[in-house]
């Protein structure tokens, strides 16, 4: 009792309030901000706690860290884009409510499941205090191999309609993985000879590419993200807000998944949201379908991505072992301030220890709090036209991006996925299927290899791996019995689109370059990539069989020439969309950030020409380009050092 | 038209709010920019941002020292970087992992820059790397250590971790396996408590006491050839090799641990500059507050001086192919 005396004592001296106050608004414009997260934040504000005492160091750094995922649903729900890794499941029914023009019951539903996954988390970190060494220590490597697989097994719950295309993107997303110096050989995997790859494929930036472009492409073919022109009704939160407590059990599912996972190392905020997610779509509830903007699918990954902060610090505080990325850099400001993680946190420094519980309760309170008050008048960007919402949300996306590595590179990658993600969506290849292969891919690899080099074969009688296998054969088995029923209701196979056709050429050319380029590179370097494209092979090959032989459809080509123009015409106008994002980061490397962004914001809107027909629209479009200037310039120009290239016209 | 004319006269504006704020930035010799080759937070980026506080009060001008992280490749990117496109007046500062210096003797075609071109202005630590196994180990003595089958941890075959343990398990014909793939040296900590490893190589003895390792690991011995300072008292694991042209390949494999956290600035910098930047590192290691933040922080100062780096680092480079050859192959 005397060390939560001491923990509520320093938590609540004014000037650690303060600090709390300070990280929860850095935390919240972050997870506002798309391509910026917990990194970004930690990196900022680290250096700024070195001559803090410890409660104001920690309430300034976890007041900005619990709440990037609760603010991170604004841009998700308002326009689509994911503000942080953390939001891209809930981009999938966010989104849709606010085009039904409710966005505010969206916010009311996420930011109250978020406080109460918070909350959970928090709880969660407390009850384990005196369990977390021990329970951590009964954790051996088959163990961490059997969770990361579980984890792709709820592929099988995002995959669709067709399934093998769920499972082709799961197993692309694990190829993708594996890009970069591979660990066990040194080896560099499909760098094609740059720098650039050698420490993988930046995760924030895929995901960006993947969720974010492709919702501005879509955007551009409408007028404004709601279609409506009424205002928003106060009382859509308070329906928001039943929702999540109607849906109490959800809630207490996802919070509990996310605190347990988030305690798992490698096991990231995308998994953590998808696997939410795919509980979630376990039973609509009588909502509208999921993807059409069922409430379900906003609650689900809100509760679990919150609860994951409380996980995340359980092997952080009893072993110094990061939970995730932002962890290691907490972990760093635990040692400046002279804190060793393991069982000193549990005796001599328990009330530092129950202050950070206290913190990230504290921080989801008034995170939430501040988000709801905001909600109103937040929905309403909902109304803007889309003229200004692309070039001013392109400019955060492509910035966000262009400061992971200040390359040019970056651009290119954020390009390609969003072109990648676009067509995904565009042909039902689940994006969430490819997200959980992609972070997942490495972690199986790795736990893989060190269960094999610990203890041989033997790992396959681990208790952990046998229920997995009973489980994910139960599992395997329902669902098939449930798409065969599905399959034997739905009317006549469609017509084939020649994007699939194009689909399986390629990816069986990459499956084949993946084969023989990892041919010549040692054991350790070569047999996952190698198994896994002779996997992808094989169910390319049962998708062409299905698609082709199996479902024969009358019309084997979409052969309508009227609809094929219609739909290239939308393709060219959505494809505008990337191609700003080059010129715009073009831009930047030529005449530098402050003069970019405007230029670029006023040429996008004039280029638009239908903004200049209304009266208000030259105000409305010199605002938002000087508005979208100035927080740009604050935050990437001045508030952090950005190593950007110099501008190539003043230099 | 009225459109246009208002479009182009926010364009204007935009221009010239855009000029004055380029105009307005500061220049090279108001800020000094410490590139650090890794991301932020670890011992790296802490290194950095603790001399960025310092460093501009021993330069000319009293500069702004701000750091920047430019992460990849385990700092070879900004190697590269420095050794080819960053600025040469001073106006950048590079910190980069000193282990490369070995990588660019034994991978040159992997590297892509020579060593010496950079210009060293000094180091901040030179921390002795160590050996250790579980408390709970049966294994406490060096016989026990070489001799025994058991399993050693390491992160991947590029680290520390690795090429330490693979230098000792090759050189003195030690016994035990290699597990790889772990994730730093907490993941390492945390095996060898739930026993699926007994120890590892390669961590520095300021991480020991720093991480409270010594809570629940035993030291076995040093990696060093050395014969005073702290670690003197432990058994020299590298001492026993016999052969003349083992123990010169395993002095150049450790060569680098005797100047950790290197700065340095871009190749081709002038000699004025160089020596500039040079006095101004040695009068800030000289300076007690320096000191003082340095303890306080728990960061162990061992520092040496632009012209001890530059040359150990020519003796590293100039090291013969047999020797080179061999120090290869003890690493593999």
């Amino acid at each position: 009792m005397d060390a939560w005396t001491t923990a509520i004592a320093g938590v609540t001296e004014p000037f650690t309030l303060l600090m709390l106050v300070c990280g929860v608004v850095v935390g919240l414009v972050i997870g506002v901000i798309p391509g910026l997260g917990g990194i970004f934040g930690m990196a900022l504000l680290v250096p700024l706690t070195y001559t803090m005492d410890s409660y104001a160091a920690f309430a300034l750094l976890l007041g900005m860290g619990s709440v990037i995922t609760t603010s991170d649903t604004i841009p998700a729900v308002l326009i689509g884009v994911p503000g942080s890794i953390g939001a891209i499941a809930t981009v999938e029914d966010g989104f849709p409510l606010a085009r039904q023009n409710q966005a505010a019951r969206a916010f009311g539903a996420a930011y109250s499941a978020s406080l109460i996954g918070g909350l959970f988390g928090a709880l969660v970190l407390a009850l384990s205090i005196p369990v977390m060494r021990p329970l951590m220590l009964l954790l051996k490597s088959p163990d961490f191999l059997a969770i990361s697989l579980f984890g792709l097994f709820f592929v099988a719950m995002l995959a669709g309609p067709q399934p093998l295309k769920g499972v082709i993107a799961a197993l692309g997303g694990v190829l993708m993985s594996f890009v970069g110096i591979d660990d066990q050989s040194a080896v560099a995997r499909f760098t094609f000879g740059t720098l650039y790859l050698w420490d993988g494929l930046p995760i924030g930036i895929v995901f960006l590419g993947l969720f974010g472009l492709p919702a501005l492409m879509d955007l551009s073919r409408r007028t404004s993200i709601s279609g409506a022109t009424a205002s928003m009704r106060p009382s859509s939160m308070l329906v928001g807000l039943k929702d999540t407590l109607r849906e109490w059990r959800l809630v207490l599912q996802c919070s509990s998944l996310g605190s347990m996972l988030g305690a798992i190392p490698g096991i990231g905020l995308p998994v953590i949201e998808w696997v939410a997610y795919g509980m979630a779509k376990r039973d609509r509830k009588g909502g509208p379908e999921f993807g059409e903007g069922n409430i379900r699918g906003v609650i689900g990954p809100e509760s679990a991505n919150n609860a994951k902060e409380g996980g995340s610090l359980i092997p952080t505080i009893a072993f110094g072992l990061p939970g995730s990325a932002t962890m290691s850099i907490l972990l760093g400001a635990f040692m400046v301030q002279g804190l060793v993680p393991g069982p000193a946190m549990m005796t001599t420094n328990l009330p530092i220890t129950y202050s950070l519980i206290l913190f990230v309760a504290l921080a989801n309170i008034l995170g939430a709090s501040l988000c709801l008050g905001l909600t109103n008048p937040l929905a309403r960007i909902a109304l803007l036209p889309s003229t200004i919402i692309i070039p001013v949300a392109l400019v955060f996306v492509t910035l966000g991006a262009f400061q992971t590595h200040a390359s040019f590179a970056d651009i290119v990658v954020l390009v390609g996925f969003g072109i990648l993600g676009h067509f995904m969506a565009q042909g039902n290849w689940p994006r969430a299927a490819f997200s959980l292969g992609f972070v997942l891919g490495p972690s199986i690899e790795r736990y893989f290899f060190l269960s094999y080099q610990i203890v041989g074969t033997d790992w396959i009688y681990r208790p952990s791996i046998q229920a997995l296998i009973l489980l994910g054969g139960a599992f395997a088995i329902r669902k098939t019995l449930a798409w065969r029923r599905a399959r034997r209701a739905a009317s006549a196979p469609g017509a084939h689109r020649i994007s699939d056709m194009v689909a399986i050429a390629l990816l069986s050319a990459a499956c084949i370059f993946v084969i023989v380029d990892t041919w010549s590179m040692p054991d350790g370097a070569r047999r996952f990539p190698t198994f896994t494209a002779i996997l992808l092979l094989v169910v390319v090959a049962a998708l062409a069989w299905q698609m082709f032989l199996r479902d024969r459809p009358r019309a084997p080509w979409a052969s309508d020439a009227t609809a094929r123009l219609a739909r290239r015409n939308e393709t060219m106008k959505r494809m505008l969309v990337p191609v700003h994002c080059v010129l715009f980061a073009s831009l930047v490397m030529l005449a530098g950030l402050v003069v970019a962004v405007p230029i670029f914001v006023l040429t996008v809107i004039w280029s638009r020409n239908r903004l200049a027909e209304q009266p208000t629209g030259r105000a409305a479009a010199v605002i938002a380009a000087l508005s979208t200037t100035a927080l740009s310039y604050g935050i990437f120009g001045w508030l952090i050092s950005v190593p950007w290239p110099r501008p190539l016209l003043w230099f | 038209m009225a459109d246009s004319i208002h479009l182009l006269r926010a364009l204007g504006l935009a221009i010239a709010l855009g000029l004055t704020a380029i105009s307005g930035a500061p220049s090279a010799a108001e800020t000094v920019t410490l590139k650090v080759g890794y991301g932020p937070g670890g011992g790296f980026d802490t290194a950095a941002r603790f001399v960025a506080e310092h460093l501009g009060a021993h330069l000319p001008g009293h500069p702004e020292v701000a750091v920047q992280n430019v992460d990849g490749a385990g700092s070879l990117k900004l190697a590269r970087m420095l050794a080819g496109t960053e600025p040469k007046d001073g106006s950048v500062i590079g910190l980069i992992n000193p282990s490369l210096v070995i990588a660019t003797v034994t991978d040159p075609g992997l590297t892509g820059f020579d060593a010496n071109s950079l210009n060293w202005i000094g180091s901040l630590s030179a921390s002795p790397t160590v050996c250790l196994v579980g408390k709970a180990s049966a294994i406490a003595s060096v016989d026990e250590f070489l001799g025994g089958e058991f399993l050693l941890g390491a992160s991947g075959k590029a680290s520390s971790s690795y090429v330490m343990a693979a230098l000792v398990k090759n050189s003195l014909h030690a016994r035990f396996r290699l597990v790889t793939g772990f994730k730093g040296s907490a993941e390492i900590n945390l095996a060898i408590e739930r026993g699926e490893i007994e120890g590892w190589c390669g961590t520095s003895l300021t991480s020991y006491h720093a991480t409270g390792a010594e809570r629940t690991m035993r030291l076995i011995g040093r990696l060093d050839f050395s014969t005073s300072g702290e670690t003197a008292d432990l058994p020299a694991l590298l001492d026993r090799i016999a052969d003349g042209v083992d123990r010169d390949a395993a002095g150049l494999v450790i060569g680098y641990l005797a100047f950790q956290l290197p700065l340095v600035l871009p190749a081709g910098t002038p000699p004025d500059i160089v020596d500039t930047h040079r006095r101004a590192f040695d009068a800030m290691i000289a300076d007690p507050a320096f000191v003082e933040a340095a303890l306080r922080r728990d960061i162990r100062l061992s520092p040496k001086n632009g012209a001890s780096v530059e040359a150990i680092v020519r003796g590293l480079t100039d090291a013969s192919p047999a020797i080179v050859a061999r120090a290869a192959e003890l690493i593999r």
